[in-house]
């Protein structure tokens, strides 16, 4: 067991710092969605013309191929230099390109992947459905396949980022009567597409980027299905083993510098005695635990990656650091309120593009994004119940 | 940078384990009969030949040679079966001699003819004409001490047990941990290793930490065990989300706390300069999480885990004893807003 880095691991350091310290922008994220795109793409831009963008993708389709352990000096350097966040680039990034690098065919791949990487296309994800979350094998969007193309049918939801998208990996069902798993396919679809419409659903926190997608009969080339028809399960599963926990990294920083944020919070907000809410055993006792468990998140992030450089195949416990890190999350924006006090009926004016932060009463209402989105919690419990312990399961 | 044991501190943790399980298992509590765990001169004499109170010391100093992290890993295993937390004092002291040069003690102590016990102190004790010691103490695992641990933010000093007085001997909430009231005047120090000249807060608190990761560990296992084994309304329990979910959480809590654990025992053992830190976070986490997991442990084994008839109360009780020892959870919290987090 070690914390070392090699001679060429410090270099590398040096390198991605220098880099970070030159490039990261001084502007402000903007407001707006369409600013905010622009802004992001942009960013993904400067990123691929310096040679760092896809810094976990395989060199042979353009990124970096970082070792696991360049990864981890990447994203700590990245979050040290506070640079902007993956935004509306997450889903081409971190779900829509690793899936096309696991199961796409070579022109799929040829076409999407530098466009991806270039900051060229943005892509959302179509799998939600009103009827369709936590149980997302229930997808119920129709694709009937004619020949050359498909025609879709349906609808998605809770798709972030739909309004400023170019391509959407989108599910769905082209055999009504295959098992709940099976019948299911992936595709690409173009969001330009005639047929689809786009609405944003105001979310709690008040940003727009959060919508609902209908479709009525789009046609959606044959071409682009991902892998098999009625395969599509296989295909959209394909993506857990890319993520190794690297990828966090960043975000679980940010966290730990919105914790220390918050220590300068109760240390300038008063308590209800007047005294600064600080010397209040019960916050000082939430703040030092949420210190503590900062702490222990990133221990958590490390030894998931130690795992990962001795096995290829990645377990089920990355589903403990995701439900660690969001309820951790949730809970210090919970506690500035408690800091607040009656203060926190007040919202402050936005600057910028809501993104968390030390924005509290947003940081506190969007802090159930995490909890709810990308497996909720008590999917998450689930998971980890089924297949880390080995619980029996429920016939579902 | 990697997290995981590798194949000879694999081989501690596996070799402990097995002498554990044939030495020290749980089910040696049913014998006990709710009545304090004093080991005999015979297996202390063993666990002595084993290496373990030296394991950390290094071998120009007598002992083993090897690094906080073995001895992390070697007392997270102790913890797993509930070992009296005598053993990791006897540890520390043979740590403190060591590196005080008591030669004798360090002797000793090695040879396994020193039990030390943890003395907590009741107020803040009073330090007299040549480190002389006075003050109001509760003494664990009393039976056989023949030296008192007392730690606190100066560092660890080691104090004669014998000739005390009259110690008061008082129930302990975990029974099966002896627990006296003594009172010191005067009590000279035959070591007093310095924090600052050693990490030995940190280390303290991390060993202490070791044996509640242990113990959520167990109590992981046997909740999960048991909501596997146990039906009601014609199925395992642990089918249904009320039962699985607490498991899960516990599951975390474990994941968290070892993790934290590992990182912590690697700053300090490497000299870092957030090892209080580190460590301090270690013990908070690993106390809540054991007596949260404990707890939950109770609640999943329902009428049979209020019974003691079943071990899960033994984990509760212990968990509480544990949370108290280098540095209760107030006085952590207090280290760790004072403490500068790494960034």
């Amino acid at each position: 067991m070690d914390l070392d880095y090699s001679q060429e691991d410090q270099q590398f350091r040096k390198r991605v710092h220098d880099w970070l310290a030159e490039n990261v922008p001084d502007e402000a994220l903007p407001n707006d969605s369409q600013g905010a795109r622009d802004y992001e793409v942009a960013w993904q831009r400067t990123l691929y013309e310096n040679g760092w963008a896809g810094i976990s993708w395989p060199t042979e389709y353009g990124g970096c191929g970082l070792s696991l352990v360049e990864q981890i000096i990447w994203h700590e350097e990245y979050a040290r230099a506070g640079a902007p966040g993956v935004g509306c680039n997450f889903v081409g990034l971190n779900h829509g390109g690793p899936t096309l690098i696991a199961c796409a065919s070579e022109e799929q791949k040829a076409f999407h992947l530098p466009r991806i990487l270039r900051g060229e296309s943005v892509w959302c994800q179509g799998f939600s459905e009103p009827d369709a979350g936590s149980d997302l094998a229930n997808l119920k969007c129709r694709a009937e396949v004619m020949g050359d193309h498909l025609l879709v049918t349906g609808q998605k939801i809770w798709t972030s980022y739909g309004n400023v998208a170019d391509y959407q990996e989108l599910l769905v069902r082209t055999d009504p009567d295959a098992a709940k798993h099976g019948g299911i396919t992936w595709l690409i679809c173009d969001m330009r597409s005639p047929g689809i419409e786009i609405r944003s659903i105001p979310t709690m926190v008040g940003e727009s980027d959060f919508c609902e997608v209908f479709y009525e009969n789009v046609r959606i080339p044959i071409e682009n299905v991902v892998g098999e028809i009625n395969d599509g399960w296989r295909v959209a599963m394909s993506t857990l083993g890319f993520e190794r926990g690297t990828a966090f990294i960043a975000q679980q920083m940010r966290l730990s510098e919105v914790v220390e944020a918050l220590a300068e919070l109760a240390r300038d907000t008063p308590g209800a005695d007047g005294r600064p809410a600080i010397e209040d055993s019960e916050i000082a006792g939430k703040l030092a635990t949420l210190r503590a468990e900062v702490a222990a998140l990133r221990s958590m992030t490390y030894v998931s990656i130690s795992r990962a450089m001795r096995s290829p195949v990645p377990g089920p416990e990355g589903s403990m650091t995701k439900l660690f890190f969001s309820e951790l999350g949730q809970r210090a924006y919970q506690l500035s309120l408690e800091v607040l006090g009656t203060g926190k009926v007040e919202r402050a004016p936005l600057s910028g593009h809501w993104g968390g932060g030390t924005d509290w009463l947003r940081g506190y209402l969007g802090s159930f994004a995490a909890t709810i989105g990308g497996g909720t919690s008590e999917i998450m419990r689930n998971i980890i119940g089924d297949r880390v312990l080995g619980l029996p399961r429920d016939r579902r | 940078m990697d997290l995981l044991p590798d194949e000879e501190q694999q081989a501690i943790i596996d070799q402990t384990a097995s002498f554990l399980e044939s030495e020290l298992p749980l089910a040696r509590f049913h014998e006990l009969g709710g009545q304090p765990e004093e080991l005999s001169d015979e297996i202390w004499k063993t666990i002595a030949k084993l290496g373990w109170f030296g394991l950390g010391i290094p071998e120009a100093q007598g002992g083993v040679g090897f690094t906080l992290a073995e001895e992390s890993l070697l007392v997270r295993e102790l913890g797993r079966v509930l070992a009296p937390p005598t053993l990791v004092a006897t540890l520390l002291g043979a740590r403190c001699a060591a590196l005080c040069d008591a030669v004798a003690l360090r002797d000793a102590s090695l040879a396994g003819e020193v039990r030390v016990a943890w003395a907590q102190s009741r107020d803040e004790f009073s330090l007299g004409p040549g480190g002389a010691v006075s003050g109001r103490f509760h003494v664990f695992d009393p039976g056989g001490a023949t030296h008192l641990l007392l730690l606190d933010a100066s560092g660890a000093r080691l104090i004669e047990a014998r000739g005390l007085g009259e110690a008061r001997v008082l129930e302990c909430l975990d029974e099966s941990v002896g627990l006296a009231e003594v009172e010191l005047d005067g009590a000279s120090v035959l070591a007093f290793l310095e924090n600052g000249a050693d990490s030995i807060r940190a280390r303290a608190s991390l060993l202490v930490s070791a044996l509640l990761v242990g113990q959520c560990e167990a109590t992981r296992d046997d909740a999960v065990a048991y909501a596997k084994e146990r039906v009601q309304f014609g199925k395992p329990i642990g089918v249904f989300q009320a039962v699985k979910h607490p498991c899960a959480d516990m599951a975390v809590g474990c994941e968290a706390a070892l993790s934290q654990l590992v990182m912590a025992a690697l700053v300090v053992r490497d000299g870092l300069a957030d090892g209080l830190f580190q460590a301090t976070a270690a013990k908070l986490v690993a106390a809540r999480t054991a007596v949260k997991s404990a707890e939950r442990n109770v609640q999943i084994h329902g009428g049979y885990g209020f019974t003691t008839e079943y071990d899960a109360h033994l984990f509760v009780k212990r968990a509480h004893l544990l949370d108290v020892l280098a540095g209760s959870q107030r006085e952590l919290t207090q280290v760790l807003l004072a403490e500068k987090p790494p960034h």
